[in-house]
């Protein structure tokens, strides 16, 4: 009888200081996790050499890409470059395989705390991350307490020298200590987690003192890949029902949808959803045409719950009974808040065959 | 506010299609379509079970191929089954299937000779000849048609014998519209039978028997020419010219190939019309109420 494969999934973090690395057996009680520090002279294309390491890792314990379910990566810097970079870096077989999946850390850090149990993230969590005296946080809480519950997560960043914190400095930890305790009245956590190189050595104190006071704290540099590893896992079920806004930059928080007719009554269908970067957004869905071949795109802004609607109309379609016509619609994301939507003529079967002509549609969101 | 009718259901890799059309079809939209053209063919039965497993395999709709099977049941009411069909998705408006629904109660309130006449159109329209002529022979048995409506039945019949190449009975059919109906058609089309078989002199002379006006006369036999002269350039005829030259020029080997992959082709296209779906003939077509003749 033949053995049941154990499936695998990893999450690939890449850093300018750091390259971490995590892997997720269903079977294991924990996740596998590796680090290997950039040295300063691999600072400038720490891309390369986290895919040199990776594969070298992945040659040491007898591993291949292909032994993963799914491969995801987060990176301190995601711009357009980067991600090309990576692209032409990584094996064809994987790209055919798994495609590029490459999230921001916000978003990795946000998919590691939502496939937590629910404790972990049912009341405010907070990340707190370190670096270059700078401290950027995110904080994710619940906005709708009623039946069907909302989630927000916002990223945002602090300079600490406003605080008069410095890296070198003495009084490091009580100026800390300080500026946590006023950051904590305004934005309460119930609990937190640490990471970034900021907080290494052992000089917290009084900051820990205070911050483990009634709540529970972690210290870890490894989320980021954590959470970029359990992506592959599945998707988060608040984020799919468009529950768990994000707010930060790279997100999209506008559903672009369409209104149909549900027992009688008008419903907005959103055709994407919220809670991804642009470049990770889209969404598909096919229509019929009516008599008219106007098509009207409704677009929800989650963060003001403001609705705009644009027309759309299909020009050079041959002549046809009405609802004969079925339209392939596909919304693609160009940046945050502009993309364009494609829509393709598939006809209706074989009683009208399709032209497979596209019509694109740009659109530019209101922010 | 424009509303968006929203497709539900995958897009099927292997389509379904209908024996009693041959039309195919590949997904849920495409089915509503299709039902609210031809209730006619279900007045008296239901789709085969092969379309419910296709709902269920191809299209993915399990919770509509649930609710079709409990309706499948020969006790029960077809309107529910189509209601149940048409309520699933968003294709049609409520009102849309109100309608629907009454047009099909309304063909099921009509006269079976009528039933069969409309399901011989839809078989005609099909290119299932030997299907409507047999639709077309229970609507005239029952005796029920008269004037028009029996000149029409009988004018369809004759059009269906002629693409089974059986000019003489479709030659009598034509004469039966041209008395019962007195539509010009008919004469027209007994006209091109006679001239197709027999001969455009043999043509004019049988016309005059029936008291034609000149007019008339001139306007059938320009008609003739322009269809003689269109069927010239088609694809058919062009094959035909080069069969006859292979043949007359000594290419015997290559002529006899290009005669027997013709054939082949005709009997291909004509299949169709020759079958007579046993199946859709015992089950398929209206059943006689009890209290007709």
């Amino acid at each position: 009888m033949g053995e049941l494969e154990t499936r695998k999934y990893i999450g690939i973090d890449i850093g300018k200081d750091s390259v971490q690395l995590s892997i997720y057996e269903e079977s294991g009680a924990e996740m596998r996790e590796e680090s290997f520090p950039v040295p300063p002279d691999e600072r400038e294309d720490c891309i390369a050499f986290a895919m040199n390491m990776a594969e070298k890792y992945m040659e040491c314990n007898g591993l291949a890409w292909t032994d993963f379910q799914d491969v995801n990566f987060t990176m301190e810097d995601t711009s357009e470059a980067c991600r090309k970079q990576l692209g032409s870096l990584l094996k064809e077989e994987v790209k055919e395989r798994f495609g590029l999946r490459v999230m921001t850390r916000f978003r990795a850090f946000v998919e590691y705390v939502f496939h937590q149990e629910r404790a972990v993230w049912d009341r405010s969590t907070l990340l707190l991350d370190y670096r270059e005296n700078t401290l950027r946080y995110i904080l994710a809480d619940q906005i709708r307490p009623s039946r069907q519950k909302a989630y927000r997560a916002v990223i945002k960043e602090l300079d600490l020298t406003q605080y008069e914190i410095y890296a070198e400095d003495e009084n490091k930890d009580y100026a800390f200590s300080k500026m946590m305790k006023q950051f904590l009245v305004k934005n309460p956590a119930h609990i937190i987690f640490l990471t970034g190189k900021g907080f290494e050595g052992n000089w917290m104190k009084k900051t820990l003192t205070y911050l483990c006071a009634g709540r529970r704290v972690f210290l870890g540099q490894n989320l980021y890949a954590n959470g970029a590893c359990l992506r592959g896992t599945g998707v988060i079920p608040l984020m799919k029902e468009g529950m768990l806004l994000m707010q930060g930059p790279e997100m999209v928080y506008h559903t672009i949808g369409v209104v149909s007719q549900e027992a009688g009554k008008a419903k907005y269908v959103p055709i994407t959803s919220i809670g991804r970067e642009w470049y990770n957004t889209r969404g598909t869905m096919d229509i019929i045409l009516d008599k008219s071949q106007k098509v009207e795109f409704f677009y929800h802004n989650t963060k003001e719950n403001e609705m705009e609607c644009s027309s759309c109309e299909i020009k050079e379609l041959p002549a046809r009974p009405p609802k004969t016509t079925r339209i392939r619609i596909e919304v693609q994301f160009t940046s945050e808040t502009e993309g364009v939507i494609l829509l393709k003529d598939l006809g209706f079967g074989t009683m009208f065959p399709a032209t497979g002509k596209v019509t694109v549609f740009p659109f530019s969101l209101i922010s | 506010m424009r509303e968006t009718i929203i497709c539900i259901g995958r897009t099927a890799e292997k389509p379904y299609c209908f024996p009693e059309t041959g039309i195919s079809v590949s997904s849920y939209e495409e089915i509503c379509y299709y039902f609210s053209n031809y209730m006619i063919c279900y007045l008296y039965t239901l789709p085969e079970e092969e379309f419910l497993y296709f709902i269920r395999e191809e299209l993915g709709l399990d919770k509509l191929y649930r609710q079709l099977v409990k309706l499948t049941d020969a006790d029960r009411d077809q309107m529910k089954y189509f209601s149940a069909l048409f309520r699933e998705g968003s294709y049609f408006s409520e009102d849309e299937i109100r309608r629907i629904l009454d047009e099909y109660r309304n063909l099921k309130n009509l006269p079976y000779s009528l039933q069969s006449k409309r399901l011989g159109d839809v078989y005609l329209r099909a290119g299932r000849a030997s299907m409507a002529i047999h639709c077309y022979g229970e609507a005239l048995k029952q005796g029920e048609l008269e004037g028009k409506e029996a000149g029409a039945v009988c004018h369809n019949r004759g059009i269906a014998l002629a693409r089974l190449f059986r000019f003489h009975d479709a030659k009598i059919q034509f004469v039966k519209a041209y008395q019962h109906g007195g539509e010009e058609e008919s004469l027209f089309c007994y006209y091109c039978m006679i001239a197709l078989t027999e001969g455009l002199e043999k043509a004019r002379r049988e016309l005059e028997g029936f008291q034609v006006s000149e007019l008339s006369q001139e306007a059938f036999e320009s008609r003739f020419a322009e269809a003689n002269e269109a069927f010239d350039y088609s694809e058919e005829a062009v094959r035909e010219e080069k069969l006859r030259f292979l043949m007359e020029n000594g290419k015997e080997e290559e002529g006899g190939l290009l005669y027997k992959k013709t054939v082949r082709d005709f009997q291909k296209a004509f299949r169709r019309e020759l079958d007579v779906d046993e199946n859709l003939l015992t089950v398929n077509v209206p059943v006689p109420r009890s209290d007709a003749p």
